[in-house]
């Protein structure tokens, strides 16, 4: 079953057009990259496929189902969470929580025991490289650490295919806050995520990484889709350039992927 | 800094513990007040074989003063811990939201303008404590259908919408302050410092069918609260739903704040440093935070109110008053070391 598909998507906010005519069809395993300039629309592409801002256009197919089937009812509410696990840009956490806690907090749709859960738990903060941050207080971690938690909270949410056979992940700008070590580690993981059938769609900043993970990229501009293919295809000279108004060459790389680095 | 937190493997223990001590106070506050009451008298009433006069003291005036400082406690604690929790604020309050100071104007209003019927009862209740109520429903209303739109609920227009309807309700009151004679203002201000000594059997009955389904409802939704404090779109994503968890703890801590300002006045700082010492000691998952809040609330004031009767005995202070000279310095203390238990700002 498709994670994700979005058909001819528009969204309109105070009479601006954010988003036009966006498609998308996503597959199960596969990582999509969303890139652009500041303000394309990215984020509000993702909050549009998380319901937070309607579609004023278009369809959006979630696990099998339209948008608005998992809007119904608060049983629907709690069984798209067992499916979707979304990670914001920003988080507001400013309670004493210790960062076990805020990660278990990722299995609340879940009435899966509190046994299998801390297993759950501790696999993703291994995985994530914050099980030395067991027994830490949240609020007194560092921004990456932050980052590291959070993240796993959101994995925890969607770790089993027994809970969920089609998931979906969506990643607004996860990169942010983390070191080169933690960059990788963290795209590797997202990596071995995926080839467990998740969707992943995220928003990255960084074109090399979206180059050297992604299945492929979304480039967008203005609310409007530029590109949708594979890095090789999408990432040009010329688009750079149109995207980001920015000089750039393309260096090959050893693993075949694309090299963007920026003129002098 | 390490911690580690066991009290899911403690927590029928501590549970039963906090209940102990509600009860113990409850005994305690039995035996202090104006007129002495040994041990033995409270074990014979204990057993139904009290005299007469002991079984009025503590039959008709100490049971059910400290049963209602034991809901009242129990009620300003756990509002204050989910207020807390809606405003995704540690230092927020049930005030916050109007509804103390639509009380204070409803009981003024009661108490200037309608002077010669104050002492109407209906249903075993003075009609100042039916203005209490309404005033402080009413503000409580009027700021959720501020904050409410089409988009839903806005904490944040609802914290600053609070500011405005108190700063309404409060001008209201100086008004009626102002037109009410020497005997009003005392009777004003008596009732603002709060008091559990009009406390009877009806007012128990009253408060119970109030504070009873709200300790049965705000428990339950322990894990919606808990993911409520990582933000209102990421517990949109945990499969809460959030409006309809916000419109059942507004609707909770009106009734369960409306009633108890209507009983007993304002009882300042029981549902700001309860909670805040709870979350000290077991962290702020609500899960263990709501009960524990409940039972420390309803001791803590048992006993606040035990210091209220024996301090200047024969004469009382009011309860309220006592709390805030008690709370005050424990909530500055509590600031200044908030960095220790992982409060950023």
């Amino acid at each position: 079953m498709t994670p994700l598909s979005l058909s001819r998507v528009s969204v309109q906010q105070h009479k601006t057009e954010i988003l036009q005519d966006i498609s998308l069809e996503l597959k199960p395993g596969e990582i999509v990259a969303i890139i652009g300039p500041n303000g394309a629309g990215k984020t509000s592409l993702l909050n549009t496929i998380s319901a937070e801002v309607p579609a004023n256009q278009g369809e959006i197919n979630l696990c099998g189902q339209p948008l608005e089937h998992w809007q119904k009812s608060a049983a629907n509410k709690r069984a798209l969470a067992r499916h979707l696990a979304v990670l914001p840009q920003f988080s507001l956490l400013n309670f004493p929580y210790l960062v076990e806690e805020v990660v278990a907090l990722g299995r609340i749709p879940h009435s899966t025991g509190a046994r299998l859960d801390n297993d759950i738990v501790a696999q993703a903060m291994a995985a994530l490289d914050i099980n030395h941050l067991k027994g830490r207080i949240y609020t007194q971690l560092s921004g990456g650490e932050k980052q590291r938690s959070q993240l796993a909270r959101v994995m925890v949410q969607i770790w089993r295919q027994e809970d969920a056979a089609t998931r979906l992940l969506l990643l607004d700008e996860p990169l942010t806050a983390l070191d080169l070590g933690h960059q990788q580690l963290l795209m590797q993981n997202l990596k071995h995520f995926a080839q467990q059938g998740v969707g992943i769609v995220m928003v990255l900043h960084d074109i090399n990484m979206a180059a050297n993970y992604a299945d492929r990229i979304l480039a967008l501009a203005k609310g409007r889709c530029q590109a949708l293919a594979t890095p090789e295809q999408v990432l040009s000279v010329e688009l750079l350039q149109t995207l980001f108004d920015a000089r750039v060459k393309i260096l090959p790389n050893p693993n075949n992927k694309p090299t963007v680095v920026l003129c002098e | 800094m390490n911690t580690t937190r066991d009290i899911a493997k403690h927590w029928p223990l501590i549970l039963s513990a906090v209940i102990l001590l509600v009860f113990l106070s409850l005994l305690c506050s039995l035996l202090f007040g104006a007129s002495d009451i040994k041990v033995s008298q409270l074990f014979s009433w204990i057993l139904g074989q009290g005299d007469p006069q002991s079984n009025l003291i503590i039959g008709q005036l100490r049971l059910p003063r400290a049963l209602l400082a034991a809901f009242v406690g129990a009620i300003l604690a756990c509002c204050g811990a989910v207020t807390q929790g809606l405003f995704r604020n540690p230092l927020a309050d049930p005030s916050l939201i109007g509804v103390t100071a639509g009380a204070t104007a409803g009981a003024s209003l009661v108490i200037v303008l309608l002077a010669q019927i104050q002492h109407l009862e209906i249903l075993g209740l003075s009609l100042v404590s039916f203005g209490a109520f309404i005033g402080g429903l009413l503000a409580v209303l009027f700021v959720y259908r501020v904050a409410t739109g089409s988009s839903g609920t806005s904490v944040a227009t609802m914290l600053l919408a609070g500011i405005g309807v108190s700063f309404l309700a409060g001008s209201l009151s100086s008004v009626f302050e102002l037109i009410g004679d020497n005997h009003m203002l005392r009777q004003i201000s008596l009732w603002r410092m709060g008091g559990l000594e009009a406390a009877d059997y009806s007012h128990i009955a009253i408060i119970a069918c109030v504070a009873l389904p709200i300790l049965w409802i705000l428990p339950r939704h322990h894990a919606a609260l808990n993911a409520l404090l990582l933000g209102e779109s990421e517990a949109r994503h945990l499969g809460i739903d959030v409006h309809r968890l916000k419109t059942t703890i507004v609707l909770c801590v009106a009734a369960g704040i409306g009633v108890s300002v209507a009983l007993a006045g304002s009882i300042a700082f029981i549902g700001l440093v309860v909670p805040h010492i709870v979350r000290m000691l077991v962290g702020p998952n609500h899960r263990y935070l709501i009960p524990l809040s409940a039972g420390l609330g309803a001791a803590m004031l048992i006993i606040a109110d035990a210091f209220a009767r024996t301090i200047l005995a024969p004469a009382e202070l009011p309860v309220g008053l006592v709390t805030s000279f008690i709370g005050a310095p424990v909530f500055i203390s509590l600031l200044r070391s908030r960095h220790r238990y992982g409060m950023q700002n």
